[in-house]
C-alpha cells in the first residue's frame, strides 16, 4: 500500500496518516459495505473467522467494559452530587450527567477499550501474517484476505463495540444508582429509577447511541487492518512505528466521527 | 472434443524479465528447476495468475488469467492445489483447519467428507491423523506433510509443488499419480539438482533456466 524504504537497522516510521492513507481506508471500507450485503462473501471460513473475533473483540471485552462502567457510574455520581450541592437542581442536573453519558462517554470510553485490546491484536495477527508472507499463500489458493481476514473483523469490532456499549450504557447508571440508594441519597424505588434513566435518554440518545458504536467500531477494525497490511518496513516494525501508528489512527478516526455525529444529531 | 491444456505459458516474459513458453496438459508432470527462489515464486504466481506477465498470456484450463474477474479467478485457484516453500499456514488456526480451509472456502462439501479424505491423505504421507495442533507447535518434518496433505486434499486439477523436501519422495509420487491417472496436471519446482535428475519421478518433460529462459532438457536452445 504505500512504498516505505527500509533503512539497515531503523524501521521506516509510518506517517500518522496521509492522503494515500485515507484513500486506501475509504476504498478498503467501501469494499467491506459492498461485500457484506452479498451472501456468497459468507463462506464458511468467513464466517468463522467472524465468530472467532466476536468472541475476542466481545465475549473476552465484558470484563473489561463492566469493571469500567461500574468505575464511571460512581464517578458520575459524584459528579452528580458536587454539582447538586453547587447548583442544586437534581433533575437538571441528572438529565445532563445521563446525556453526556449515553452520548459522548460511552462510545468513546468503548471505543478507547476496542483499540487498546481489538485494533491491537488486529495490527499484531496481520502485520505479522503480512511480513511472512503468508497472504501471498491466501491469495494463492483463491481465499481473498479481504474477505477472509478483514471482513470479518472489520465486522465483529464494529458488532462487538456496539454490543459493548449498550452493556457500557446499562451498567454505569446502575452502579451509580445502587450507590446512591446504598449511600441513601435517593429514595425512589429501583424500577422507578431505571424508567427515569430511559426516559432521559431521549430518541436522540436512542438513535445516536447504535450509529456512533457501530462506526466507531467499524472504522477503528479498518483503520488498524488497513495499517497492518500496508507495505512498511521489515519484522521490527510492529513494535516499534507499526502499533504507535495503528493505535494514533484509530483513535483519530474515532474522535472525528464522534464528533461529527455529536454535531449532526 | 480436446481437453485444454491445464495450464498454458504462451511466449510470456514474466515480471523479472523471465522468458517461459510452456504447456502442462491433462496428465502430466512437469519438474522445472527455476535457479532461485525468487524465480520459482514469480513462475509459481504466474502460474495462479496472481502475477499478470509482461508479454504473453498465462491461462488455465484454456482461460486467460487476465481475462477472469476476481470472484472468477479466485474459484479457479481454488482448483489448484498448492505446496508452499515455507508452509504458509494462518498462525492462529490449528494445521487441521489449515488443511480444510480451502475446500472449505471453495465447496459445499461438507466438513466430515473433507476431513476424511485429508485424513486418508495424512495416513499416506505418514501421518498417524491429521494434525491438530497450531502451525507453531509442529515439529517441521510434520509442516511437510501437512503442506502436501493441504496441496492434495479436493482433487485439484492442477498441483504446484515448491520445493517439496527430497525425503519424502515415495509418497509424494504416489499421490501425483493420482493427480495425473484423473487428467490433473503437477507443476514441481527443486532447487535441488538431483532430485531434478531423480529418475524415480515420472516427470513428463524437466525444465531448467538457461540464462533468463525456461529451457526444455534436450531442447538445443
Amino acid at each position: 500500500m504505500t512504498g516505505q524504504a527500509v533503512k539497515a537497522g531503523k524501521p521506516a516510521p509510518l506517517p500518522p496518516w496521509s492522503p494515500r492513507w485515507i484513500v486506501t481506508t475509504a476504498a478498503v471500507g467501501t469494499a467491506v459495505l459492498r461485500q457484506m450485503v452479498r451472501p456468497v462473501t459468507w463462506r464458511r471460513p468467513v464466517r468463522m473467522e467472524f465468530m472467532r473475533f466476536m468472541a475476542i473483540s466481545g465475549l473476552q471485552s465484558i470484563p473489561a467494559v463492566t469493571i469500567t462502567a461500574v468505575l464511571a457510574g460512581l464517578g458520575l455520581l459524584s459528579q452528580a452530587l458536587y454539582w447538586l450541592e453547587q447548583v442544586g437542581q437534581n433533575d437538571e442536573i441528572t438529565q445532563i450527567i445521563l446525556t453526556i453519558l449515553v452520548r459522548e462517554v460511552a462510545p468513546l470510553t468503548v471505543g478507547l477499550l476496542a483499540i487498546g485490546r481489538s485494533g491491537l491484536i488486529i495490527l499484531s495477527e496481520l502485520s505479522r501474517m503480512r511480513e511472512e508472507g503468508r497472504l501471498r499463500a491466501l491469495d494463492a489458493q483463491g481465499l481473498d484476505p479481504l474477505l477472509l481476514l478483514v471482513l470479518p473483523r472489520v465486522l465483529a469490532l464494529s458488532l462487538s463495540t456496539f454490543c459493548l456499549t449498550i452493556l457500557f450504557v446499562a451498567v454505569a447508571p446502575l452502579a451509580g444508582m445502587l450507590a446512591a440508594l446504598a449511600l441513601g441519597i435517593v429514595r425512589q424505588p429501583v424500577d422507578q429509577v431505571l424508567l427515569n434513566i430511559l426516559s432521559i435518554i431521549g430518541s436522540a440518545g436512542y438513535l445516536i447511541l447504535p450509529l456512533k458504536s457501530l462506526s466507531i467500531g467499524f472504522l477503528i477494525g479498518l483503520a488498524a487492518c488497513v495499517t497492518a497490511l500496508e507495505q512498511g518496513a521489515g519484522r521490527d516494525e510492529a513494535a516499534t512505528t507499526l502499533l504507535p501508528s495503528g493505535f494514533f489512527r484509530a483513535l483519530l478516526l474515532t474522535l472525528v466521527v464522534n464528533g461529527l455525529l455529536s454535531a449532526m444529531v | 472434443m480436446d481437453q485444454p491444456p491445464v495450464l498454458r505459458f504462451a511466449s510470456t516474459v514474466l515480471t523479472d524479465g523471465l522468458s517461459v513458453d510452456l504447456t502442462l496438459g491433462p496428465g502430466e508432470l512437469i519438474l522445472i528447476d527455476p535457479g532461485d527462489e525468487e524465480h520459482e515464486r514469480t513462475i509459481a504466481d504466474a502460474a495462479c495468475g496472481l502475477a499478470p506477465p509482461l508479454q504473453g498470456t498465462v491461462s488455465m484450463l484454456g482461460r486467460d488469467w487476465l481475462k477472469q474477474q476476481p470472484d472468477h479467478a479466485n474459484a479457479l485457484r481454488g482448483r489448484i492445489g498448492h505446496s508452499f516453500r515455507r508452509g504458509s499456514w494462518v498462525p492462529y488456526l490449528s494445521l487441521i483447519d489449515n488443511i480444510l480451509l480451502p475446500q472449505l472456502h471453495h465447496t459445499t462439501r461438507p466438513y466430515a467428507e473433507i476431513r476424511d479424505e485429508a485424513n486418508r491423505l495424512s495416513a499416506g504421507f505418514g501421518l498417524p491423523g491429521l494434525p491438530t495442533v497450531l502451525p507453531g507447535q509442529a515439529t517441521a518434518s510434520d509442516l511437510v506433510r501437512a503442506d502436501l496433505i493441504r496441496a492434495f486434499t479436493g482433487s485439484p486439477i492442477l498441483v504446484i509443488l515448491e520445493g517439496p523436501p527430497a525425503d519424502g519422495i515415495g509418497p509424494l509420487v504416489g499421490a501425483i499419480r493420482a493427480v495425473r491417472d484423473r487428467d490433473g496436471a503437477v507443476l514441481w519446482f527443486t532447487l535441488d539438482p538431483a532430485l531434478w535428475y531423480e529418475p524415480a519421478i515420472p516427470a513428463t518433460r524437466r525444465y531448467r533456466l538457461r540464462g533468463d529462459t525456461l529451457v526444455a532438457e534436450g531442447d538445443p536452445r
